[in-house]
């Protein structure tokens, strides 16, 4: 009698576990996509009787769609696309030069100052959000979308991240650099950051849908209608009275799909870079 | 072309003194070799001439400009790193040129540079390859065009064949030799390899410990070294050093090797007294194996054929001596044998100062 191969037993262990998590995690999404197709009274008809129906829409509409296309949902997407592009655009510029100068020059208080860079990642953004409300108010700037989008330029992980990948060009390229006349601005410019396409690739990402995600800043800094950002717009649809489950899952649904279109671009830099492998 | 000056230049690194008040001319067009141990601080020398580091104290000048305030480009100077530094992102042609772009040349005038840069180094049928589609010695060779294509008034090498194979290595030897008897640029160089050294300069400038041991010609260094520590690093294989005592021999003056080794009549001309103990260095090529007159006893440790020469380390009163021999000179293991050597080509040491007797 063969013995069992040990490696091929795990390989399909493997596999079944690879598949209940990504059952686990891909259903609730499925769901409430599929959901946004069905007609209001049909979105739980079939959610406590767990079966085919709940999974396979019986009846398909748009109607929930060409609500959400109808409402402020679209001043929304429009709000949050100029917010994310924006913030991504400066974001990549000061982190960038930030983890350049981490990696690059000796300083007073560099490693005191990177632990607090690290600190302002890990630091919860609800416990700042008060301070923060004032320093934007005193500048004058509540109700606007710099209020937005300065908040989440400087971003201590991304910082991370490029001082990483600046720190692992190899010391001699700035050196040949300085003596081919190179200014440091020159060398960051056309040397460092032309290089650094993945870590920016994946700094791009992590910004985009950090801002992409954001709710609670916006829903108290920029109030005005005219400013409202996805997520506001998403659960500007629940209410203590009423829910509209239709609209809610269709705006969520294509909130998810525009986050999608980076990150289908991005991810092999996102995955590199996070795991380390900068290349 | 300049000639550069070092003038009682120091470097500190935290406490640390690297550098120690060391004094160094290199004359307009000469190629000067700064050799020594890992950690001596030859690289560092030749980073406070390119402006890399700021000097802890003393004068650098190029040509007759103090340059100590003066920037790595306001120096005029063009380095080649041991790691080559290619940028990444660059084509050999946009590597080569970068700095005449930056200078503001204009485009035709760099065509013509690059051209000429890159006919010279053979590298014009890859300009548009980047530094990851070349070999070690391509990438070599494209570094030194970045460095000759600006026309610099100084040359300098840091270690820049050290990732070579020996093959490339003696071939691009020969190729930085002949661009320097062609282009006569002021070249400061530094290896840690003695041979790279012996055969480029000419001027060879021993460091150790952050301060010159001796500077001359590559032949002086080998035959007239002021010290143990230049004896010992110049010349391959190594200068044999053993613990002797002089002894009056029937009115000769004999080095008596320690541990029963054996004698050895010293050339005459010494000032020494009975009874001193010094330190014997032996060059392995003068060193004459099984020479029934010989005065030195030693039986064989190992054998290591190298091609026409042979090295055999030999164990003379406790202490391992090497031999360059002929590879048709066959001996064995433990074979014990008499040791003779070149008359008067031994040479004298303090055993506590180092310094030549």
């Amino acid at each position: 009698m063969p013995v069992p191969d040990y490696e091929n037993t795990m390989r399909v262990v493997r596999y079944i576990a690879l598949t209940v998590v990504f059952f686990a995690l891909a259903l609730p999404l499925y769901w409430f996509v599929m959901s946004s197709f069905r007609p209001a009274e049909d979105i739980f008809l079939y959610a406590n009787n767990f079966g085919f129906r709940t999974l396979v829409p019986t009846r398909v509409t748009l109607d929930n769609h060409i609500a959400v296309l109808r409402s402020e949902f679209v001043t929304a997407l429009i709000n949050s696309l100029i917010v994310c592009i924006t913030t991504v655009v400066l974001g990549v510029f000061v982190n960038s030069l930030a983890g350049f100068a981490f990696a690059t020059f000796d300083f007073k208080f560099k490693n005191l100052l990177f632990i607090l860079v690290m600190l302002s990642f890990m630091m919860p953004f609800e416990s700042i959000v008060i301070p923060l409300y004032s320093l934007s108010r005193s500048l004058g700037i509540v109700d606007t979308y710099a209020v937005l989008i300065l908040p989440d330029v400087a971003n201590g992980l991304v910082i991370f991240l490029f001082r990483q990948f600046f720190s692992g060009v190899p010391k001699e390229v700035y050196e040949a650099a300085r003596v081919d006349g190179a200014s440091w601005w020159q060398i960051y410019l056309r040397i460092t950051l032309p290089v650094s396409g993945p870590t920016i690739g994946a700094a791009s990402l992590l910004i985009f849908i950090h801002q992409w995600d954001a709710f609670f800043w916006p829903l108290i800094a920029a109030s005005s209608p005219d400013l409202v950002v996805v997520q506001v717009a998403i659960a500007r649809n629940m209410s203590v009275d009423q829910t509209n489950w239709g609209m809610l899952f269709s705006s969520a649904s294509i909130a998810v799909a525009v986050a999608l279109l980076p990150f289908l671009f991005l991810q092999r830099y996102y995955v590199n870079v996070i795991r380390g492998n900068q290349t | 072309m300049s000639a550069v000056t070092v003038e009682g230049v120091y470097k500190k690194f935290g406490g640390m003194d690297v550098i120690k008040n060391v004094d160094l001319h290199v004359a307009d067009g000469e190629f000067v070799v700064l050799v020594g141990p890992s950690g001596c601080g030859k690289s560092t020398l030749l980073r406070l001439v390119a402006g890399l580091e700021t000097v802890s104290g003393g004068v650098v000048k190029i040509g007759d400009r103090v340059a100590n305030a003066l920037s790595p480009r306001e120096r005029n100077i063009a380095m080649v790193f041991q790691g080559y530094a290619l940028y990444p992102h660059m084509t050999v042609a946009d590597n080569i040129s970068f700095n005449l772009k930056l200078a503001g040349d204009g485009r035709q005038a760099i065509a013509e540079k690059l051209q000429a840069t890159a006919g010279m180094l053979e590298l014009l049928s890859l300009l548009k390859r980047y530094p990851g589609e070349l070999s070690g010695g391509q990438r070599q060779r494209v570094a030194m065009g970045r460095a000759l294509v600006r026309e610099p008034e100084v040359f300098l090498f840091d270690e820049p064949l050290s990732n070579l194979d020996a093959k490339l290595r003696g071939q691009m030897r020969t190729e930085i030799k002949g661009f320097h008897q062609r282009l006569g640029i002021t070249t400061l160089y530094v290896t840690h390899d003695q041979i790279e050294a012996m055969t480029l300069a000419d001027r060879v400038v021993v460091l150790d410990g952050g301060r010159v041991q001796q500077q001359g010609c590559p032949l002086e260094l080998y035959s007239d070294p002021k010290n143990k520590f230049v004896a010992g690093f110049i010349g391959s294989p190594p200068m044999n050093f053993l613990d002797a005592v002089i002894v009056d021999d029937h009115g000769r003056l004999t080095a008596r090797i320690a541990n029963g080794g054996g004698m050895l009549v010293l050339g005459s001309g010494r000032d020494l007294r009975e009874g001193q103990s010094v330190v014997l260095g032996l060059r392995p090529e003068h060193i004459r194996c099984r020479d029934e007159l010989g005065t030195i006893q030693g039986h064989v440790r190992y054998v290591e054929p190298t091609g026409a020469h042979a090295h055999i380390t030999y164990e003379v009163g406790g202490q391992a001596v090497i031999a360059l021999v002929d590879s048709s000179f066959v001996c064995d293991v433990g074979e014990r044998m008499s040791l003779s050597v070149l008359p008067g080509s031994e040479l004298l040491f303090d055993p506590e100062t180092g310094e030549r007797i």
